[in-house]
């Protein structure tokens, strides 16, 4: 559920950059979490953030205030931040389906830990690691609380494909963490 | 992976404490929205203001650079002094040189456009975002 009242969102479409900006400190800490890691670049999160907002504020009008806008705005995030990912790998017309699995090639700001047992940076540095299909998902559905209709629905896939994902990204996740107990 | 991993993996994710934000990020947002979504507006009436001042400009030039206004002005030149007088002639002088709808259109752009301009650096330069509107 949206955690902002129906009539700040009336008045942020009415063109009130107060009542957006009541919307804007709602999410920006949650949705730079998710930019951070699903990026790996802080750098690069701060440019698609403010890529987001701006986006979500020109459409704003087009947001019905009855339904939950946090998983709208974490639409656009998402796609605004694939778009970026995309570009990067200089890839513009690849979709982002099964075939499409990029290792992220900017994880530097976070780097898996040589000690014995499994830290939260470990994890976090695994998660930036994982492949782009599936960093998304286990993000958006283990941290930020969405659930398997709300994230098929942002990245536009089936619930099936989705659990799919989410199975093989936990497979791949704890590979990755070298020194899982 | 078994139940028991599936759990602890599950729970490692969850654990994942929220990544700090830059203190001024919020600033830079509002900023680009600020600019996404009234941008065009400043640019546009900018650029009138500039045109009306131009205008205003060129046409007290011309009024200030007739025969009878040049000669008027080198009258009060020639007999400055610091006296209540001579101030009152000289108002009276570029009262009759000077169109009054000219001084007041010119006076009132420049206010205008010095507020515009106030407000447009004042939420530029604004770290917290645009609250200072409220003021």
């Amino acid at each position: 559920m949206s955690t902002i009242p129906p009539e700040t969102i009336e008045r942020a479409r009415k063109g009130d950059i107060l009542a957006f900006e009541e919307i804007v400190s709602t999410f920006e800490k949650p949705l730079w979490s998710y930019l951070v890691r699903l990026v790996g670049s802080r750098d690069d999160a701060e440019d698609l953030i403010q890529d987001t907002f701006v986006k979500v504020f020109k459409n704003i009008k087009t947001v019905d205030p009855s339904k939950n806008i946090k998983s709208w705005i974490y639409t656009i995030a998402t796609n605004t931040a694939y778009d970026f990912l995309r570009k990067k790998k200089r890839q513009p017309t690849v979709e982002l389906d099964e075939e499409y699995e990029t290792k992220p090639d900017n994880a530097s700001y976070y780097s898996v830990s040589t000690e014995d047992s499994v830290e939260t940076k470990d994890v976090a540095a695994a998660i930036t690691r994982l492949d782009l299909l599936y960093r998304g998902p286990i993000i958006l559905y283990y941290k930020d609380g969405f659930s398997y209709e709300e994230i098929a629905s942002m990245l536009s896939i089936p619930i099936n494909t989705l659990k799919t994902r989410l199975s093989r990204a936990k497979k791949q996740l704890a590979s990755l963490l070298v020194n899982y107990e | 992976m078994n139940q028991k991993e599936h759990i602890f993996t599950d729970a490692m994710i969850e654990a994942l404490p929220e990544e700090q934000m830059p203190e001024r990020l919020h600033g830079k947002i509002m900023k680009r929205v600020f600019l996404a979504g009234y941008g065009k507006y400043l640019a546009f009436s900018g650029a009138i203001l500039c045109l009306n001042l131009s205008v205003l400009s060129f046409d007290l030039y011309r009024a200030l650079t007739t025969a009878d206004a040049t000669k008027a002005l080198e009258g009060l030149r020639a007999t400055f002094a610091m006296t209540p007088a001579y101030f009152s002639s000289a108002i009276s002088a570029l009262y009759r040189i000077l169109p009054l709808q000219s001084i007041l259109a010119t006076l009132f752009t420049i206010i205008v456009s010095a507020y515009i301009t106030t407000i447009f650096v004042r939420v530029y330069r604004n770290p917290h975002g645009i609250k200072i509107l409220k003021m």
